[in-house]
């Protein structure tokens, strides 16, 4: 994918959360974005998810402009999966109802493709054996599987990932590891905004770092991690990068 | 050799078994106890019953606790819709619609429903031409009602977290697939313990409609009373034919609650 | 009101007999505030009106201290019973049933069940009740007890309240309200444009005082006040005070008068 900012500003009442942000980034499939908490990832990776609307600016995938008309956002989320930190399943269907619901009223599924394809991205997140139980009888590693899951299955081309990890353990923290290269190999784009370094350094292609509103730096994970230019990158890495 | 410990207190482990035999060692006490404060009185009276002329009048009782009955079951379906209604309209963009429902929820739980009673019958109605007393009680009640429980179920909307809105967002959801299938579905089962005491409350509101001689059973029992002037006899079946249609109310919803928990 | 009444009936049951004996000390009279111009209170709240004045008369004839004790109508009788009140002095007629569980003083003013009716209903007299009629009664008086039993197919709405009966009849809910000539009289009067009154009595009434059973001492007392009330004239006076209205109107109509 290619994807290019142009002047973005998003403002809460007084707060200008992004500055007059223009990036342009190579071809990744997987782009991280990393960067101090409150510099603005999760705002602008919610823009990019067509959740959240900019207050001025343009975003163009693959030199194409992105429409932000309610009805052409609407039709957008439909083609692009999400994951947040945590509370992404809904608490009171179980996990293959989770997936096959919005397969069956978003995506126009029958009754039995849904459950078909439901089970299927399940079993491909080791979650078979969970498939009736209800988000709270499950695991925080379970439940971020079991989103993600979701996400892909109706097998859509954009992925956006939100802190996937921040509420994990190591352990589970490797199993949405395992989640992402799968996504990978299927041949799907990715944009993940995490703090976890190593974690973006194993698997994007090329990293943002946000600072304040504004992208700083940007390049191959390595380039940026181990030799920023500027101040705040490098503070920021070398704290992060000792624990 | 039964252990005291386990008849007298429930154990607090985590999936040990509770003990029938203490439960209901448990509940006789307290019954007896019960039981024995209100005969202690009785004694003290020499009182002379006459649950026979009392008696002569069963048909009225049960006349009065079928009009109850049905009273109640049509304001609550009715309720509930006025509710729900109101309590999206509360959280609506129309301006108009917002202040109304607000307006329509201040004034029914500010003021009381006797007085609701009496100038709803004796103004609102005959202003309107609607003469049926029963018809007119039923809307009333149901208009009073519906003001709590549009309250109930805007807390329950409400209590639904805007992450999970955030959620149904992100997966395509429109507005009304979101209310339909995320919210809704939470907003339900956090209503339901509210809910049903609300719904006790109004089958025993219901008793406030003899005011305008609806001859439902609080108002049948009270005739009971005039015509044989055993007030205890006459009120004591009242009390037990408010029992016979609360505690279902109750033991239902709580079995709901058990159903459609999910662990969080 | 309802719940008050409960409350109160229940609570005299619950708690013991205070079965104080009327020998001495204040007479508690138990009378409902809601009767003008016999039971009311005046503008400041205090109790006032023909009941009053025969129950402060009577203690002053006993040499008694009066406490005059508002009940709910339907609550005098249970809270005689229980010695909560040592007598009910509330325009209350004398019955067969209600002789049954108290006992009765004679009786001391002359009435009679009447009818207010709609001015668009045809009914003229009782018997022009039938099973289409609507009848609007007080709840736990003797026109209740007379609708149940002798119109039991037609419509009978028991009221609470009196001024609620008046309404229905007033806005055509009902065609008749049953009720003591002296009160029917006094509606009629207040709403010409929508009532008639049928003010001959088709069941005389009276009023008396009512007792505890087996009080004997006090209530050959209190026959004994009630004629020298009278021959001192006390009702004519009351007469002239409260009902001087029904006095004249009556006079011209060739009714007798109650006392």
């Amino acid at each position: 994918m290619r994807l290019r900012l142009q002047n973005l500003d998003l403002n809460f009442g007084e707060d200008s959360v992004l500055r007059d942000l223009s990036v342009e980034s190579g071809e990744p499939s997987v782009l991280a974005i990393v960067g101090p908490s409150g510099g603005g990832k999760s705002t602008l990776l919610r823009i990019l998810a067509g959740l959240l609307r900019p207050s001025s600016g343009d975003v163009y995938w693959d030199d194409v402009r992105m429409s932000f008309s309610e009805k052409n956002l609407l039709a957008y989320r439909r083609r692009v999966g999400t994951v947040f930190q945590s509370f992404n399943l809904f608490p009171h269907l179980s996990a293959v109802e989770n997936i096959a619901l919005p397969l069956r009223t978003v995506h126009r599924f029958s009754q039995g493709d849904a459950m078909e394809r439901a089970e299927h991205y399940l079993d491909r997140f080791q979650l078979s054996k969970h498939l009736h139980k209800k988000p709270g009888e499950l695991s925080g590693g379970q439940r971020q599987r079991a989103a993600i899951a979701r996400a892909m299955a109706f097998e859509p081309k954009l992925l956006f990932f939100d802190e996937p990890t921040s509420s994990l353990d190591p352990e589970m923290t490797y199993e949405v590891l395992e989640a992402i290269r799968e996504i990978r190999n299927d041949g799907r784009d990715l944009v993940l905004v995490t703090h976890e370094i190593n974690f973006a350094e194993e698997v994007a292609d090329e990293l943002w770092f946000l600072y304040d509103g504004v992208i700083t730096e940007k390049g191959s994970p390595k380039e940026v991690i181990r030799s920023a230019a500027s101040e705040e990158a490098r503070r920021f890495f070398e704290r992060v990068l000792r624990w | 050799m039964i252990d005291c410990r386990s008849i007298l207190l429930r154990p607090t482990a985590a999936g040990s078994v509770v003990s029938y035999l203490g439960l209901f060692l448990g509940w006789l006490a307290a019954l007896v106890l019960l039981a024995g404060f209100f005969s202690f009185a009785f004694f003290q009276l020499d009182y002379s019953w006459n649950w026979d002329g009392v008696w002569v009048y069963r048909e009225k009782f049960l006349d009065g606790w079928i009009t109850t009955l049905w009273i109640s079951a049509v304001s609550l379906l009715l309720s509930v819709g006025i509710g729900f209604l109101v309590a999206l309209g509360r959280s609506s963009r129309i301006y108009f619609v917002g202040s109304l429902s607000a307006l329509y929820v201040e004034l029914i739980r500010g003021t009381p429903f006797l007085v609701q009673i009496l100038i709803f019958f004796y103004i609102v109605a005959d202003g309107y031409g609607i003469s049926n007393r029963y018809v007119v009680g039923i809307l009333v009640l149901s208009v009073f009602a519906g003001a709590y429980i549009a309250e109930i179920f805007r807390a329950g909307f409400e209590s639904v977290s805007s992450s999970q809105r955030e959620s149904a967002r992100a997966v395509g959801f429109t507005q009304s697939q979101t209310l339909r299938y995320v919210v809704l579905p939470q907003a339900l089962r956090q209503s339901l313990p509210p809910l049903s005491g609300q719904f006790a409350s109004l089958i025993k509101d219901s008793s406030l409609l003899s005011i305008i001689a609806v001859s439902e059973l609080t108002l049948n029992a009270q005739e009971v009373n005039s015509f044989t002037f055993s007030a205890f006899e006459s009120f004591l079946p009242l009390a037990i034919g408010y029992l016979i249609l609360t505690l279902p109310v109750s033991m239902f919803s709580r079995y709901l609650e058990a159903r459609l928990k999910h662990p969080s | 009101m309802i719940k008050k009444l409960i409350c109160f009936s229940l609570f005299a049951f619950f708690t013991s007999s205070l079965f104080g004996s009327s020998g001495g000390g204040p007479l508690r009279v138990g009378m409902e505030l809601s009767y003008p111009p016999f039971e009311m209170t005046d503008e400041s709240g205090n109790p006032d009106g023909v009941s009053v004045e025969i129950a402060r008369a009577l203690g002053d004839y006993l040499d008694r201290p009066v406490e005059i004790i508002n009940t709910p109508f339907q609550g005098l009788i249970p809270a005689l019973r229980t010695g909560k009140i040592d007598l009910i002095l509330s325009s209350m007629t004398r019955t067969e049933e209600r002789a049954r569980a108290i006992d009765f003083s004679d009786p001391y003013l002359t009435t009679g069940l009447t009818l207010l009716v709609n001015s668009e209903s045809d009914i003229d007299s009782i018997e022009g009740i039938d099973s289409d009629s609507t009848l609007a009664v007080k709840q736990g008086t003797t026109g209740h007890l007379y609708a149940v039993r002798n119109l039991p197919d037609s419509n009978i709405l028991v009221l609470e309240k009196e001024s609620a009966a008046v309404l229905e009849v007033v806005q055509g809910k009902a065609d008749v309200f049953i009720y003591d000539q002296m009160s029917v009289f006094k509606h009629w009067q207040r709403n010409q444009d929508t009532t008639r009154a049928i003010l001959d009595p088709f069941r005389k009434e009276y009023w008396a005082i009512g007792l505890r059973k087996g009080d004997d001492k006090l209530r050959s007392e209190v026959n004994q006040f009630l004629i020298a009330f009278k021959e001192k004239g006390g009702f004519d006076e009351l007469g002239t005070e409260y009902l001087s209205e029904q006095k004249k109107a009556f006079k011209e109509m060739g009714y007798p008068f109650i006392f």
